[in-house]
């Protein structure tokens, strides 16, 4: 039987953050994250992990509530009492580059990196020597820390902790508090596994190029709405001359995004709420795009308010037709406010100089035909 | 759709005392009859009345006769809304009070002030909350169109009021745009497009805008402060750089300080083993040297033949010394005695010699005076001459006789002196005899014995020269010794382990001791040799030298270690302690995001409300038109073709309707009381179809309308409630049973007197 060494990998956090995009269930998701923090312990016990990586954005400002701090140095002291150490970088969320920042002492037993340039730390277990290499990103201190990476020329197992955007990818930022290395840079460090934070999207080390093995977990939970999918803890599994990871999901409820709704056909707003219930499991947080053409005069409010009252909270983007529908056709031909309304309509969406206009137009109609009761 | 319709009624109100009434519900009219005074208009007011209530100023007196007796004056209406709710709508007439409650739910809709003339907020409340109902607020608007009271039909006429009251609702219009007024303004203050006023207050749209620049300002600040990181830190590398060439100059002056040091050391250690050479050597020479000195002295000493040790010869040699004055001393001695004694043999004293100088003197003066005597011839003087020459003569008889006693005397004492002499001279030779024994016997213990005390001192001082050099001789062994002793004692200290051992003889212990002081002086020099010193340049090999570059080296360092400490200062106060540009942008990024979405909505509802205006106004545009329509098509159905058609005019005062072939206005006094009746049924009647057409459609209740009508007339407006009766609510009252009886109507609540059901 092989030897397995098993860590947790976990980033961006951002404990503390506001989720003012969460509307509603903002509170409620704040104390659902700290609670899904809270179970590390266990998932660390679960799967025997020696240690857990934080890789950045574990607060998500540089000053974090005493609360939140006493917190997060509980967790850790769990998990160093449960035989898992931690090991933490600052991210650009909580810098150690202001004056004041959350690892001015550490949070409990975790070992926070907090120098310019790499640092090594140890752990021994009994199945072989775990090395793990991080530090601070601070241009003043060090414009090019992954050049201080020094590898060590001993058995062992070496991890480079970073919290980086990777430069020219689709969540490259570039900023000067922000280290920006390439693939080819990580590649160079010759470590076994670079334990990434930053990008908010889960990226698995297949996604890499040849020869590198690192990994994005993305955020621990959805920070933005705009943050679908699973999020949670990537499990990072060492296993003779093998790397595996795979992303074990929190309870935090996860931004969902179905395939686009196709409102074509449907009755009315209760069955389009009906068509996105089937693909968006309960306890979870819609994000749809609507399409097609519809026959009632959708109202993407209305249907957020729908979905909400289902769900809690809902992204609706709209991209549904609504003029050419039978339904308008035949509202148009009464004498009525109605049929006068959509005429009306008609004659400004086609003298509108441009989409957004036409757009808004459009939306304009279904409001107004929607204050009317008119469906 | 169907309007709203009355289901039933309690009530304590005017003569109807404690009367409920279920209010059937069928497609055709509701029919209350009953003879006058039974209360059939008074169940008819109670209705409008717990809708709209009293004016409490202008309809004061009607109130309170409609309250005379009574302790409490009340109604309450059960009422099915047009979407099938049941509502509960009960008021109090006394306070003008009302309660609305949801049947089904038995939830308090409302509660409060209901006074129609009330502008508080629960008064509008319930006006709204009614409107809602029935699509009419005002207890006017409701009487000029789909409550018909008594005798008023005759007085119809067509007028921009009545085009005003049943255009009203405008099919939910109005409630359109408030629902999207209210949408708008719930997201921005902004004036609705082609209106100058908007809200006061902050909305969404205003409070994210808001956020969004204090968001700008934070993020310009944390770049601008970020941007001023970039020299701090180019400046902080700088001296790290500075330092860190300075560690390196510091660390190699310690290392040129430390060998130099090492050398001095070696040096050190080098000389002390060179001076311990040579300080072992020098005692070892110094102590043969002496040994053989001491020796030699010993020698010299020893052949002088002295039976004393040198250490004594000083003393005995004084004592011979004392011995030998005393003998000379009493040679001395006894030679002056030969000599006292011969000088004093005393001689007897000469006869005249000594004669006293008194003789000499009065016999001078006696032989002056004599001499004056004679010259000068004085008697006188004669007698003083006598006198001292007598003078004279008797002293110097005096002094013969004392010269003789002396020699006397002298004669005797020399005899006793040869006597005294004799004794003496003994005395003396005993005395030199004796000291010239005590010479001998000192003389033997220095070896002198042979030597006559005359010619001692030469060999006495001799024997003391050697007697003292081998004192000096010994002493300085001693004094070697003692030295070669402590250096051993020190020399012993530095070699440790290879030092000789204490109890040997000191030369052989010396000379080990300079053999391994050798022997390490020679290894160190070695050493010295093979140990270089690299020294920066520009810095002497000197510990001096070094020192001083270091200090220098070490204060430049600190200096530049206090500078970047300032820079990294001035670095850490280049960011925000609250949030960094990630987090700004972060939400800068979320706040834009909302404020599109925002920014979208209120321009859509913005033409939404344009659109809805547009097309109302459309819609508008044929009200005048559509109403005469209406009321031409009531006419002509009421009449059976008699009354009507109705002919548009320039306004609507001007319009015209044809009665029995005469077109006239509505209100010509031409017509008759029947024709003005049902011309005004007619109005009344079209108006409440507009009413429908704009989707209000209340109770159509109409007090008497048979009366005054022909039966022919009363057949057609029987029929024509009937079918209005199929889309909303017809209550109708009749006191002739007659007309009921001709039209085939069963009452459907029958008052009697008092109130009481019929």
């Amino acid at each position: 039987m092989s030897i397995v060494i098993r860590l947790l990998h976990i980033a961006d956090v951002h404990i503390g953050a506001s989720l003012s995009g969460f509307g509603s269930v903002q509170g409620d998701r704040q104390k659902q994250i700290r609670e899904a923090f809270r179970g590390l312990p266990q998932i660390a016990e679960e799967h025997g992990a020696v240690a857990l990586l934080v890789a950045g954005d574990l607060f998500d400002s540089p000053t974090p509530s005493r609360e939140d701090r006493a917190m997060v140095a509980e967790v850790f002291r769990q998990l160093h009492d449960g035989g898992c150490r931690v090991f933490v970088v600052p991210g650009n969320h909580d810098p150690v580059t202001v004056k004041q920042h959350p690892y001015q002492e550490p949070p409990g037993p975790a070992r926070v990196f907090v120098k310019a340039e790499f640092e090594t730390e140890y752990v021994e277990t009994e199945d072989g020597t775990l090395r793990i290499h991080g530090f601070a990103f601070d241009p003043a201190g060090c414009a090019t820390p992954l050049e201080t990476f020094d590898s060590v020329a001993e058995p062992g197992i070496d991890v480079a902790l970073l919290h980086a955007s990777l430069r020219m990818t689709d969540h490259w930022q570039e900023g000067a508090n922000t280290l920006s290395p390439t693939e080819e840079e990580l590649k160079a460090l010759g470590v076994d596994y670079v334990a990434l934070g930053d990008y908010h999207r889960p990226r698995m080390p297949e996604e890499f190029q040849a020869g590198l093995t690192a990994c994005y977990p993305g955020s621990f939970a959805a920070v933005k709405r705009s943050e679908t999918g699973l999020r949670g803890v990537v499990l990072v599994e060492f296993e003779g001359g093998r790397v595996g990871a795979r992303l074990l999901p929190m309870s935090v409820p996860f931004v969902v995004e179905p395939d686009a709704i196709d409102v074509a056909g449907l009755e009315n707003q209760a069955a389009v709420v009906q068509a996105i219930a089937s693909q968006v499991p309960d306890g979870a947080l819609p994000r749809v795009t609507l399409t097609g053409a519809a026959e009632f005069a959708l109202d993407p409010e209305a249907l957020g308010i729908a979905l909400e009252e289902r769900y809690g909270f809902a992204v609706v983007k709209d991209e549904s037709r609504y003029i050419d529908s039978a339904r308008l056709a035949e509202l148009e031909e009464a004498d009525t406010v109605s049929g006068h309304l959509v005429r009306v309509a008609r004659r400004r969406i086609g003298s509108a100089t441009d989409d957004n206009e036409k757009r808004a137009l459009e939306d304009a109609l279904r409001q107004a035909l929607s204050a009317l009761e008119v469906v | 759709m169907d309007g709203a319709r009355v289901t039933g009624i309690r009530l304590n109100y005017g003569n109807l005392r404690d009367a409920t009434h279920e209010i059937p519900q069928e497609d055709r009219p509701v029919v209350i009859s009953g003879p006058n005074g039974s209360g059939k208009t008074t169940l008819l007011e109670a209705i409008v009345r717990t809708l709209f209530g009293f004016n409490r100023r202008s309809e004061a007196g009607l109130l309170e006769a409609r309250l005379e007796t009574l302790e409490s004056g009340w109604c309450e209406l059960r009422v099915r809304t047009p979407e099938g709710a049941h509502l509960d709508i009960r008021r109090d007439f006394h306070d003008a009070r009302a309660v609305i409650t949801t049947v089904e739910t038995q939830e308090e809709r409302f509660k409060g002030d209901a006074n129609p003339a009330g502008t508080n907020e629960q008064s509008r409340a319930f006006r709204e909350e009614v409107r809602a109902l029935m699509g009419l607020a005002d207890y006017e608007d409701f009487s000029k169109t789909t409550f018909v009271e008594q005798g008023v039909l005759i007085n119809g006429a067509l007028s921009e009021e009545l085009l005003r009251v049943a255009s009203g609702g405008s099919g939910g219009v109005e409630e359109a745009q408030k629902t999207l007024e209210t949408r708008y303004f719930e997201l921005t203050k902004e004036a609705l497009p082609g209106q100058s006023r908007g809200k006061n207050k902050n909305r969404r749209l205003e409070e994210l805008r808001h956020r969004r620049h204090e968001l700008d300002e934070a993020l310009q600040e944390t770049a601008a402060q970020e941007r001023q990181r970039t020299p701090l830190a180019t400046r902080i590398g700088e001296l790290e750089t500075e330092i860190a060439g300075l560690d390196e100059r510091i660390g190699a002056l310690e290392t040129a300080q430390g060998g130099v040091q090492s050398q001095r050391a070696r040096a050190a250690e080098e000389k002390i083993a060179k001076d311990s050479t040579e300080d072992a050597k020098r005692a070892r020479d110094r102590i043969s040297e002496a040994r053989t000195a001491e020796e030699s002295a010993r020698a010299d000493f020893g052949a002088r033949g002295v039976g004393c040790g040198p250490e004594q010869v000083e003393a005995e040699a004084t004592a011979l010394r004392q011995v030998l004055e005393s003998l000379r001393e009493a040679h001395r001695q006894q030679q002056a005695a030969e000599t006292a004694a011969e000088a004093a043999t005393p001689a007897l004293p000469a006869g005249s010699a000594g004669v006293p100088a008194g003789v000499w003197v009065a016999g001078a003066v006696g032989a002056i005076t004599a001499v004056l005597a004679v010259v000068l011839g004085r008697p006188v003087l004669w007698a003083v001459a006598a006198g001292a020459l007598a003078v004279a003569g008797g002293q110097y008889v005096a002094h013969r006789s004392r010269v003789a006693a002396a020699v006397r005397a002298a004669q005797e004492v020399a005899a006793k002196a040869e006597a005294a002499r004799a004794d003496e001279r003994k005395k003396r030779e005993a005395e030199v005899t004796s000291a010239r024994e005590a010479v001998t016997e000192r003389a033997r213990v220095l070896g002198l014995a042979e030597s006559e005390p005359d010619q001692m001192q030469p060999a006495l001082e001799a024997i003391e020269k050697d007697a003292r050099a081998l004192l000096e001789a010994q002493r300085r062994l001693e004094e070697r010794t003692q030295e070669a002793a402590d250096l051993l004692v020190k020399l012993r200290d530095a070699m440790k382990d290879a030092a000789p051992s204490a109890s040997g003889d000191v030369i052989e212990a010396l000379r080990v001791c300079e053999e391994h002081f050798r022997k390490e002086q020679v290894r160190l020099e070695m050493e010295g040799e093979g140990a270089a010193v690299e020294l920066p340049a520009g810095v002497e090999a000197t510990t001096e030298s070094v020192k001083s570059e270091l200090e220098e080296a070490r204060w430049q360092r600190g200096a530049k270690e206090q500078e970047r400490r300032q820079q990294q200062e001035a670095l850490l106060t280049r960011a925000t302690p609250d949030a960094s540009s990630v987090a700004l942008r972060d939400e800068l990024e979320q706040v834009s995001e909302e404020i599109s979405r925002v920014e979208a909505r209120v321009r859509s509802l913005g033409f939404a409300l344009e659109l809805l205006g547009e097309a109302y106004d459309e819609f508008r545009d044929g009200d005048e038109g559509r109403l005469l329509e209406r009321v031409s098509e009531r006419a002509t159905g009421l009449s059976d073709g008699q009354i009507g058609p109705v002919e548009p005019g320039e306004t609507l005062d001007a319009a015209r309707i044809t009665v029995l072939g005469r077109r006239v206005a509505f209100d010509s006094p031409g017509l008759s009381y029947g024709e003005r009746v049902a011309i005004g049924l007619a109005l009344r009647l079209g108006a409440t179809d507009f009413l429908a057409r704009n989707g209000i459609r209340p109770p159509l209740l109409i007090d008497e309308p048979f009366d005054d009508l022909d039966p022919e007339r009363a057949a057609g407006v029987w029929k024509l409630l009937t079918d209005i009766a199929r889309e909303r609510q017809v209550i109708v009252t009749s006191q002739n049973p007659l007309t009921l009886e001709h039209l085939g109507i069963e009452p459907d609540i029958r008052l009697t007197g008092r109130g009481l059901n019929g």
